[in-house]
């Protein structure tokens, strides 16, 4: 095949940039003598459209089928190069300008000599590239959204008014979730049943968004794009299309068991409580006159097809119980800041006189042993409810004993009014509480500002508890999947995509994702609702470069399908391990880990990374210089290299940079291959390990470097020949300097005894 | 040595929200007692300060300020470990020695006072006792051991 294809190789000499270092000239004249070269040219701007109708003219006339660019990074004038009249995947950027000329542009001698050496290794790649085809996946556009909050809700309707179905699903009989039970939002303190109503009427009125409550999901299957969801719903015992609200079953119902919707509810029709009936009682069902109470209604099983799905299963409030000294539940009048809402929600009473109370802060927050995290919203909610006392009655006394103050942004003004107000603030938590009179709450909390203790009586106290993520939480990472952080929020990468889980066509919005108060709740769930409906739009043509597995090698060790972060692998048919097109993010970690190396992504194989290894020439310094094979992360190490050379901060020439996807996708066998054909020194550079946008790339790549040391050492070679270095993206002085001191010690340890 | 050990107690962990003295019983008693400010002197570095301040002296050591700390700092374990030294740097309050003497002695904390004891019609105690001497020999045994 070597024989058969015509490669053009095209240079570039960036107006004298590269010319002034490197001899353009003699290395085109070199390179038209190798084998395969049909067509060599040189141009003072390669990214120049008459360049650029050159090649593609080039391509015509000799037909070519690969083209090497040795010009710029790759990461520059992409748009330019991106269609020469051939596959984009047969065309291979030789990095000579970032990566050569201007990092060795103090010796340009051995500039050059390094210029030859990448020509060969890129002429081996491209020689050994696959065409990738763009092939088409029929994504089903419709949204299933689990969670019918604040956040639930706002994704559905955003979708749904883009022209895409959704279907929301809630666990509970009404939607509105956790803010529908407040009494007032801040920072405007009005009622959420405004915001809610709203919301309700544009869900109602909208044909594209489908509801189902006291639903829940029991298993989902099938890969993004097209998940299969098979929901259950618990009865309702009220046929939602027959019930005209006229009440005559609520009149009727000896004990209570009918759920009558309140002011404003979706849906708003009542719901049997079957537990609270009495045994053979149907007098509900005989006294409705369209007949739409069957009380012996059974659970029902659907299946549904959804594109995308977004997680927006909310919060719970933390229990303070286990914080026996606080006495919630066995001391009357400690309540939490939850039942204090309901309180100045339905007892308008409680307010008619003046009151003492007290605030307790971060309860069960910030607490190392209950919740690390701090719960966002509980100073503003306190300070809120502080208001309701003292607005309601001035003459009130109340009391916030906290930690720290949290009020970021606007909210501060609700600080400063609370100050204002009257509200007293006491640096201090309280260490216990006391009845030592009935009806009253005695306690004391040391005033660290003051220096002093303080005695005090409340008639009530408030426990500001914070938010947890719901009790099904893990349960539902076993059904779909997805990956939870320590405290069991749904992990992503906060900082570039907080909406992603670590699972494809799999979102986020909401509390479940990390404490939130209601605008940052709508704010995710539009994000997740935009995050949706890209996935729509792009996914429906993928190119077909992920990981594909060598069955004749494979030995189904199942490490690939155990190491994956996006849970991308599954067995085909015949029980082999099989990468899915739509989970893959195409970090190729299963490619670095296979022990048979049998795995190879579709843009960068195990073959052409083993072909261009061969390509080396391993003296091509001299036989005195060691050289160092360097294998950079896309994401960070290789662009650190690229600032180096923009900023022409020197390296020494000993050292050739190949790109790969993460530091996880170089496979121990190609690095084996590199020491026992003679090159000096391994480098991998990739990110930090928390940074790593694969997850456990970096992490996974020092682990198996480490393998690889302890071999080296048994062969009593230096295990320092292998190593890994972390190099963030604005690390380009740490990446100059790394090489510097590698090729250093390189020069100490001796040549690569295994160099012929 | 000691700032390792302060270290590893979690000290810097300590937010100053004061639950600590808030709950303390001898801060109750006596306000110069202040857990958390001791936490926080030792914290910047101002150990010397803290070495001579006479209320490290006053902890009973009963936990609770350990137990409830938010931050799971160990409190108590904290206090115990600056005693031991500012006992080792010669920081030692005058009631701190009168009690190490008379234990030595006697075996116990209080010194006996034969006066209060004839007054209620006890016998006087006069014989010195060979407690301390036993302790430290049980001591020493058990470092051979280890």
């Amino acid at each position: 095949m070597d024989n058969d294809i015509k490669i053009g190789v095209y240079f570039c000499t960036c107006e004298g940039e590269i010319e002034k270092v490197i001899d353009v000239d003699s290395s085109a004249k070199e390179a038209s003598e190798w084998s395969g070269i049909t067509a060599v040219h040189k141009d003072a701007f390669l990214c120049s459209n008459d360049a650029i109708r050159k090649i593609r003219d080039d391509v015509k006339e000799f037909g070519l089928d690969r083209i090497l660019i040795a010009a710029c990074s790759p990461f520059f004038k992409v748009e330019e190069f991106s269609d020469l009249g051939i596959n984009k995947y047969f065309v291979e950027r030789v990095n000579m300008r970032e990566q050569c000329s201007r990092v060795h542009s103090n010796d340009p001698e051995n500039a050059a000599k390094k210029a030859k050496a990448m020509l060969k290794i890129f002429l081996e790649k491209v020689k050994n590239s696959k065409s990738l085809q763009p092939v088409k996946i029929p994504v089903s556009k419709s949204a299933l959204v689990i969670g019918g909050g604040v956040a639930g809700i706002n994704a559905s309707i955003d979708i749904a008014e883009t022209g895409n179905e959704v279907l929301l699903i809630e666990k509970n009989l009404f939607l509105g979730g956790k803010a529908a039970e407040l009494h007032r939002y801040f920072p405007r303190m009005c009622p959420p049943s405004c915001g809610m109503e709203l919301m309700f009427s544009k869900i109602k009125n909208n044909t594209n968004v489908h509801v189902l409550t006291s639903a829940e999901i029991d298993t989902i299957g099938g890969s993004p794009g097209n998940f299969e969801v098979l929901i259950k719903t618990s009865p309702r015992h009220v046929d939602m299309d027959k019930c005209t609200l006229c009440g005559k079953c609520l009149q009727l119902c000896p004990q209570n068991a009918i759920i009558y919707p309140e002011g404003f509810s979706y849906p708003d029709i009542p719901a049997i409580n079957r537990k609270l009936c009495a045994a053979e009682c149907n007098k509900c069902a005989e006294i409705c006159p369209v007949d739409a109470i069957d009380l012996y209604e059974e659970a029902k099983m659907s299946n549904v097809k959804a594109g995308a799905i977004i997680l927006a299963t909310g919060w719970e409030p933390f229990d303070p119980a286990p914080i026996t000294e606080f006495g919630y539940g066995r001391l009357e009048n400690v309540v939490t800041n939850i039942e204090f809402e309901r309180i100045a929600k339905e007892q308008k009473t409680f307010f008619d006189e003046p009151k003492k109370a007290a605030f307790i802060q971060c309860v069960g927050s910030r607490d190392e042993r209950h919740l690390p995290y701090c719960s966002d919203v509980c100073c503003m909610v306190s300070i809120r409810q502080a208001l309701f006392i003292k607005e309601a009655n001035p003459d009130s006394s109340v009391y916030i004993f906290y930690n720290d103050i949290r009020t970021p942004g606007e909210y501060e003004e609700l600080y400063r009014k609370a100050r204002k107000t009257g509200i007293i603030f006491v640096k201090g938590i309280p260490s216990e509480l006391r009845q030592d009179e009935p009806q009253k709450i005695n306690f004391s909390a040391f005033d660290t500002v003051a220096g002093e203790r303080l005695d005090i009586t409340t008639d009530i106290v408030i426990l500001a508890t914070g938010m947890k993520p719901p009790e099904g939480t893990p349960d539902l990472k076993d059904k779909i999947g997805i990956t939870l952080n320590r405290n069991n929020f749904i992990e992503s990468h906060l900082q570039c995509y907080p909406q992603d889980t670590q699972r494809e066509g799999i979102f986020s919005a909401g509390c479940c994702r990390a404490p939130m108060d209601v605008s940052r709740s709508i704010e995710s769930a539009g994000t997740a609702a935009i995050k949706t409906l890209q996935f729509f739009n792009n996914r429906t043509e993928i190119i077909p470069d992920h990981p594909a597995v060598n069955t004749l090698k494979c030995d189904v060790c199942k490490r690939c399908i155990e190491e994956c972060p996006f849970k991308a692998y599954s067995f085909d048919e015949k029980g082999f391990p099989k990468s899915d097109i739509m989970k893959c993010r195409r970090c190729g970690v299963c490619m670095g880990g296979c022990p048979l190396a049998a795995i190879s992504l579709g843009d960068i194989s195990i073959e052409q990374l083993s072909e261009m290894i061969d390509a080396i020439d391993k003296s091509y310094l001299g036989d005195d210089e060691p050289i160092i094979l360097g294998f950079l992360c896309k994401n960070d190490a290789y662009r650190a290299a690229d600032d180096a050379g923009l900023k022409g901060i020197k390296y020494p020439p000993n050292f050739l940079g190949i790109m790969v996807p993460c530091a996880g996708t170089v496979n121990g066998a190609i690095i084996a291959k590199a020491i026992s054909t003679g090159v000096d020194g391994i480098l991998i550079a990739g990110c930090s390990d928390n940074q790593c946008h694969y997850v456990q790339g970096s992490a996974l790549a020092k682990v198996r470097l480490t393998d690889i040391s302890n071999k080296l050492k048994e062969m009593y070679l230096e295990p320092e020949r292998v190593r890994f270095v972390s190099i963030n993206r604005d690390e380009s002085e740490k990446f100059a300097e790394t090489i510097e001191g590698y090729v250093k010690e390189l020069k100490e340890m001796g040549r690569n005894p295994l160099r012929i | 040595m000691y700032s390792y050990l302060l270290d590893k107690e979690k000290l810097k962990c300590c937010y100053q929200c004061g639950k600590c003295s808030s709950g303390c019983d001898i801060n109750r008693l006596d306000g110069s007692f202040q857990p958390h400010r001791l936490l926080h002197l030792i914290g910047m570095g101002a150990t010397d300060k803290v070495l001579k301040i006479d209320s490290l002296w006053k902890c009973t050591t009963c936990f609770t300020c350990s137990e409830r700390c938010p931050q799971g700092v160990k409190i108590t374990e904290i206090l115990w470990l600056t005693r031991a030294f500012a006992f080792k740097s010669g920081c030692i309050p005058e009631l701190a020695v009168i009690q190490r003497d008379t234990l030595l002695k006697s075996g116990r904390l209080m010194p006996v006072d034969n006066k209060k004891r004839e007054k209620a019609g006890l016998p006087a105690i006069t014989e010195e006792s060979d407690v301390a001497a036993q302790i430290f020999k049980i001591a020493e045994e058990k470092e051979q051991i280890l």
